[in-house]
């Protein structure tokens, strides 16, 4: 579907020139106006999806220039004189003609006869077909002359009839304008278009358009390819995580199907509770690390969280340690800080809380007191506190442990 | 606006071409209606001094219609010919190469503007022979008007415009009748200071629709032949038949009219040779006649020593209408004070009696009462 608008631009200075001019003359008068005619054609896509477009025509007229006489470039019966117009063109080239006006005073805003027999000539004689003719008719409203009235419009040649085009007035400020510009001001100006070209090209690419739109358009180039990229290595981690848990949920299955064969096989062959199962790794650990430490081999504490070396692990699971678990054995007590230990047994006490905010930066450099550094009482109990508390009910000595 | 106000007012430069418009200014068929001016206006601004109006409108009749044309001209190029305006008709568009008087236009020629309003008129007439088109029907009644050449040269159609609710496309046919009207006696003037100008008969019919079924006509006379035939209501032409077709009722109405024309031209000739003969029988009593019409005579007999007047009224549509013969006494009044007169038109008449043998059959002999004699 398409549409066709077709619209006159008329400055508010050119036609001001064309009223002033008229009213300083005793008579009709009659002229050629210079400008240009811009085509535009626009798609607007709406929910219905009907491609609508539009076809708009604007026609600029910028400048006029008037014959000194009326019936100048033509005769009686309508004939056009392209000599003559070339001549009042002067410097002016005819393409820049776009049509020519009229002003009579106190007659009918209609084209006469010999305005449309001209009309249809200079179509000819200049081959252009949208030519146009600008008719002002002023004439006084009240017998009085105290108020007058100009009527102007435009008319241009539809087959045999002549169809008037609506008229814009472009003075300071365009009001009716509300979106952007698609075009820029047209200018007849030779000034303007001197500087106009002196400072083109720093905004203006070879082809025309505008350099910050190209390099803004790189940038964002540049933008959709970092997220490609992004993307792309979600998708492989997200592949990954999908492998990971498909890999997690086989084993649970394996799991799951492994618990229930043991509780068949229990149920089947084996009458005594089970047994919780002991970490024999761990036991050996310990036995390797605090031997005769009975309070850490223990497997039980009371209810108030004391160990009951009663229930210490007196098994051997036959583990080598050496074999199993070689970096416990790097971390046996010297001598120098087992001798420190049993010394200083007397004034080891639990530390008030007041001390405690000093907890953290002692912590942080155990591992260079590691050598020859005494062991110094934190906010929270070490196990020479344990020992300590331990002391008064079970008696145990402090023993070669090493300390991390 | 007379067209004395109308000339004061135009520029001096124009005044001659607009001069021999108002006054001498008939175009078309309708030639008692002359052009007319108004609303005239200047191009001028109003500080220029007056007269200095230099376009105006001008009142065109044609086919019963009157055209308003907007006529500029530029009071400070008086040079240059005018330009037009054709009102309502914007699509009409005269060739210009087919104006004369406008390729040759001569500002200081009186005739040249009416001359050039009379091509302009002719072309218009092509213009709107050419819109009837519209109408195949309404076509045939022109092209069959047309190839008579009593009709074909004596024609104005106006095609108007489709009614833009009822869809209707209308014209008006204005139609010179040949009927010679020459015979007719000009005593028949009505005011003698007027010219009435050419006697024409025109016949307007009126199409309200493309296919002929509204049609309606009416006869126009010039004022004289008006005057001549009875005034308005003395002619009554019928009714357009209902199918029928301009070429079989025009023909229909030029014999009514011509036939009217006859009788009254008939009847003034019988009219005269009645009073010669009357004159002729009773020459040394005449008083008066009607020596123009032809309508009146008046004698003073005498019977038996009895002076009478005797006035003899000739009907307008006589012999067929028997003249009235009013006896009148010279010696008695009535109780109102006019003179005692009596009516008698029961003598013996017959319309198919020349003139001598009316006047010598008439005889007329006043009916005196018994106590008068």
């Amino acid at each position: 579907m398409a549409e066709s608008n077709s619209s006159v631009r008329i400055s508010g200075f050119v036609l001001g020139s064309l009223m002033f001019q008229h009213f300083n003359s005793d008579s009709d008068v009659e002229g050629l106006i210079l400008g240009e005619s811009k085509a535009e054609e626009r798609s607007n896509i709406t929910d219905s999806q009907i491609e609508n477009i539009q076809f708009e025509h604007t026609i600029n007229i910028q400048k006029h220039i008037s014959c000194r006489k009326l019936n100048s470039f033509y005769n009686r019966i309508g004939e056009v004189n392209q000599d003559e117009i070339r001549h009042i063109l002067s410097n002016y080239k005819e393409e820049n003609v776009i049509g020519w006006y009229k002003q009579r005073r106190n007659t009918d805003q209609q084209m006469t006869f010999r305005e449309q027999v001209v009309h249809e000539n200079l179509k000819k004689a200049l081959s252009n077909h949208e030519l146009i003719f600008l008719l002002l008719t002023p004439s006084e409203v009240t017998s009085s002359g105290s108020t007058h009235k100009l009527e102007y419009a435009v008319y241009r040649s539809c087959g045999s009839q002549y169809r008037s085009v609506p008229v814009l007035v472009s003075n300071l400020g365009l009001l009716e304008q509300q979106d952007y510009w698609r075009l820029s001001a047209s200018c007849l100006s030779v000034n303007y278009n001197r500087a106009v070209r002196k400072h083109s090209s720093r905004f203006f690419s070879s082809d025309g358009s505008l350099q910050e739109v190209d390099e803004i358009n790189d940038m964002n180039n540049s933008l959709q390819g970092e997220l490609k990229m992004a993307c792309n290595e979600v998708e492989e981690s997200e592949r990954l995580v999908e492998k990971l848990l498909a890999d997690v949920s086989a084993l649970r299955r394996t799991v799951s199907e492994r618990k229930e064969e043991q509780r068949k096989h229990i149920k089947v062959g084996d009458s005594t509770p089970s047994q919780p199962q002991e970490n024999v790794l761990l036991c050996e650990a310990i036995k390797t690390l605090f031997p005769g430490e009975a309070l850490l081999q223990t497997k039980a504490l009371t209810f108030q969280g004391f160990p009951m070396p009663e229930f210490c692990c007196s098994t051997d699971h036959d583990i080598d340690i050496t074999t199993t678990l070689p970096l416990i054995l790097t971390h046996r007590l010297p001598k120098a800080r087992k001798a420190r230990l049993r010394g200083g047994r007397a004034s080891w006490r639990k530390r008030p809380l007041c001390e405690s905010s000093e907890a953290p930066k002692r912590r942080k450099c155990p591992l260079e007191e590691t050598e020859g550094s005494s062991l110094s009482a934190s906010g929270s109990e070490t196990e020479e506190d344990l020992i300590t508390a331990n002391q008064n009910g079970n008696h145990v000595d402090v023993t070669n442990s090493p300390v991390f | 606006m007379s067209p004395e106000v109308a000339l004061n007012r135009i520029s001096p430069e124009l005044r001659p071409l607009l001069c021999s418009v108002v006054r001498n200014g008939r175009v078309g068929l309708d030639s008692t209606n002359c052009l007319r001016i108004t609303d005239l206006k200047t191009g001028c601004t109003s500080l220029t001094p007056g007269p200095c109006c230099d376009r105006f409108k001008l009142h065109i009749p044609y086919a019963g219609e009157t055209l308003k044309w907007d006529i500029i001209f530029n009071a400070q190029d008086p040079e240059l010919p005018p330009d037009f305006i054709f009102g309502e008709d914007a699509e009409f568009l005269p060739e210009p190469s087919e104006l004369p008087h406008l390729v040759q236009w001569d500002a200081e020629d009186p005739e040249c503007l009416l001359q050039l309003v009379k091509e302009l008129i002719q072309q218009y007439h092509q213009y709107q022979c050419h819109r009837l088109r519209e109408s195949s029907r309404l076509l045939f009644e022109y092209d069959s008007l047309l190839e008579d050449p009593d009709y074909g040269r004596s024609l104005e159609i106006y095609a108007g415009h489709k009614n833009s609710w009822t869809g209707e496309f209308s014209a008006r046919f204005l139609l010179k009748l040949p009927v010679d009207f020459s015979n007719i006696p000009v005593y028949l003037l009505k005011d003698t200071a007027l010219d009435p100008g050419e006697d024409v008969a025109l016949l307007f019919v009126s199409f309200e629709d493309a296919e002929a079924t509204q049609v309606f006509p009416k006869l126009y006379l010039s004022p004289s032949i008006e005057h001549a035939l009875g005034g308005s209501s003395a002619l009554h032409i019928p009714a357009f038949p209902s199918g029928g077709c301009l070429i079989d009722y025009v023909p229909q109405v030029c014999q009514l009219l011509t036939n009217k024309v006859q009788y009254v031209i008939q009847g003034y000739h019988k009219r005269r040779e009645y009073i010669a003969a009357f004159l002729s029988h009773f020459g040394m009593g005449v008083v008066e006649y009607d020596a123009e019409g032809f309508t009146k005579l008046t004698l003073l007999l005498m019977w038996k020593d009895f002076c009478v007047l005797v006035h003899v009224d000739l009907p307008l549509y006589f012999p067929r209408d028997q003249p009235t013969l009013t006896f009148q006494s010279v010696y008695h009044f009535t109780s109102s004070g006019q003179l005692y007169s009596q009516v008698q038109k029961s003598y013996p008449y017959s319309p198919r009696w020349d003139g001598n043998e009316m006047a010598k059959r008439a005889q007329p002999q006043p009916k005196i009462p018994n106590n008068r004699q």
